[in-house]
């Protein structure tokens, strides 16, 4: 006789609260009771009570449970997260070799979250909408996983974030107009994607970007004149993409040291006084462009003030180097 | 002392501080007063099942009042007295029946010695050998029982 079939619901959730999680979970198995006994959305927190622990401020070390998240039942990952990451504040899982999906049913209880880094791992699915439930967060990174789809537009309520990176994943269609509100941002990383369209024009708002990254992607159209607004900016590398139109006029970036534009479509020239920026050291832009104009003596003059400059032939090799160093 | 009638109308006859173990008889008494010598009946326990019960509340008389819980301690149910474990070696159908009682009379020390106890035969066994210890039918299809078999691969090998 199986008398865990005849033993009411209520009594069986406490004996099966014992059993440590991820023991307990492979028992779903077992029949279909088990399997709703186990997926009941209310036994993930008599279950988890037990068994996990509140961190506070820092999680820099993840456990078994920590690497669990992004596997678990959408019931358990917010009994986790609503047990074991309310006070955490900063998050820090790079290259842990994680697998899975972004914890979406954990995000509404992770909200206290300021520095979120879960950066080259394996994690495959897309951002969900949720993520934009963390409006505290300064810092993202979910770099170098296999992460794809597009980018939700939620990702905009992220007003706090200064730092965002999103490179090396496998992300598609274009950027959200939304992405415009995070006006606090100061580096962004999108390359080495197969995000696509133009860099919409509201993305002038972003006054404070410093790092703009976004190579090796499908990007088309022309760049806004509104990115001359970007009077913070130290890098720019756009390099191969399918841009095209006029260069932006790159006087405008004051603090500017790294520009890179090359392998784009981009024609006409390059705006004069270029040479007077102080901080440039890289200017990358005629190689592949085939469509852009440098005279003689304009170059000269260029180069002679940029030290690493694909303008001219003889620094034309270095440009080549400068390629590698780019991410 | 207090009377008490099992579903099968024993009559048992119980000092106060046991019979105060339980917080459904305790409500009871107090509800009907301290006069009333009628017995309490208990519909819902057997009387062997209601003996193995005084029997561990017996055992526990004298125990300290509880202390109070700690939220943010982790619990295990590998915590049992000697003497408890000697108390629950009893076959399967006895065990359930104690954690059925522990729980209609609110009793809960002894529903928690009866949860970690079964808890404690589960653990460490693969999905077989738990289907195999409570008779369980598998009631999947063998596509069914894949498909969770893959969901769960993750935490398989950890």
């Amino acid at each position: 006789m199986d008398h865990t079939a005849s033993t009411p619901t209520e009594l069986m959730h406490q004996i099966l609260s014992w059993i440590p999680p991820l023991e307990l979970l492979p028992l779903q198995r077992t029949n279909k009771r088990f399997q709703s006994l186990l997926l009941d959305p209310h036994f993930a927190s008599l279950n988890l009570r037990k068994h996990v622990t509140a961190i506070t401020l820092e999680s820099t070390v993840p456990d078994a449970m920590d690497k669990a998240l992004f596997h678990l039942p959408p019931s358990y990952q917010t009994a986790l997260a609503q047990f074991k990451y309310k006070q955490v504040i900063r998050i820090v899982w790079e290259a842990k070799r994680f697998t899975g999906s972004l914890p979406v049913a954990a995000f509404p209880q992770m909200t206290g979250v300021h520095f979120l880094s879960w950066g080259h791992n394996q994690f495959t699915g897309g951002i969900p909408p949720e993520l934009g439930l963390l409006v505290n967060l300064r810092h993202l990174s979910l770099s170098r996983s296999p992460l794809g789809g597009e980018i939700p537009p939620e990702l905009g309520n992220l007003v706090n974030l200064e730092y965002c990176g999103l490179n090396g994943c496998q992300f598609t269609g274009r950027l959200p107009v939304e992405m415009a509100n995070m006006t606090n941002l100061r580096i962004l990383y999108l390359g080495g994607n197969q995000l696509e369209g133009p860099i919409p024009s509201e993305f002038g708002q972003l006054i404070n970007l410093e790092v703009f990254h976004c190579l090796k992607n499908k990007f088309s159209g022309s760049l806004p004149r509104e990115v001359q607004l970007w009077t913070k900016l130290r890098e720019f590398l756009i390099s191969h993409n399918e841009f095209e139109g006029a260069l932006p006029d790159f006087t405008k970036w004051v603090e500017v040291g790294r520009i890179d534009v090359t392998w784009n479509r981009f024609s006409g020239v390059v705006v004069d006084g270029v040479e007077n920026l102080e901080s440039l050291e890289c200017l990358y832009v005629l190689a592949g462009n085939n469509g852009i104009i440098v005279d003689g003596e304009q170059a000269d003059r260029i180069a002679r003030a940029v030290r690493k400059c694909d303008l001219t032939p003889p620094e034309w090799s270095k440009g080549q180097q400068g390629q590698s160093l780019i991410l | 002392m207090v009377k008490i009638t099992s579903s099968d109308n024993q009559e048992f006859t119980i000092s106060k501080e046991i019979a105060n173990q339980s917080v459904l008889i305790k409500n009871m008494l107090e509800d009907v007063g301290e006069s009333d010598d009628q017995p309490i009946p208990l519909p819902n326990v057997s009387g062997a099942i209601l003996q193995k019960v005084i029997e561990y509340a017996t055992m526990h008389k004298d125990d300290p009042p509880p202390a109070p819980e700690d939220e943010t301690k982790l619990k295990t149910s590998e915590d049992i007295e000697e003497r408890d474990k000697e108390f629950m070696q009893l076959d399967q159908g006895t065990m359930f029946e104690i954690i059925l009682a522990a729980n209609y009379l609110d009793m809960k020390n002894l529903l928690d010695l009866g949860c970690k106890t079964v808890a404690n035969m589960i653990k460490g066994k693969s999905v077989e050998e738990v289907r195999k210890l409570f008779n369980i039918v598998n009631d999947f299809t063998p596509e069914e029982e894949e498909q969770i078999r893959k969901e769960n691969e993750w935490c398989e090998d950890r």
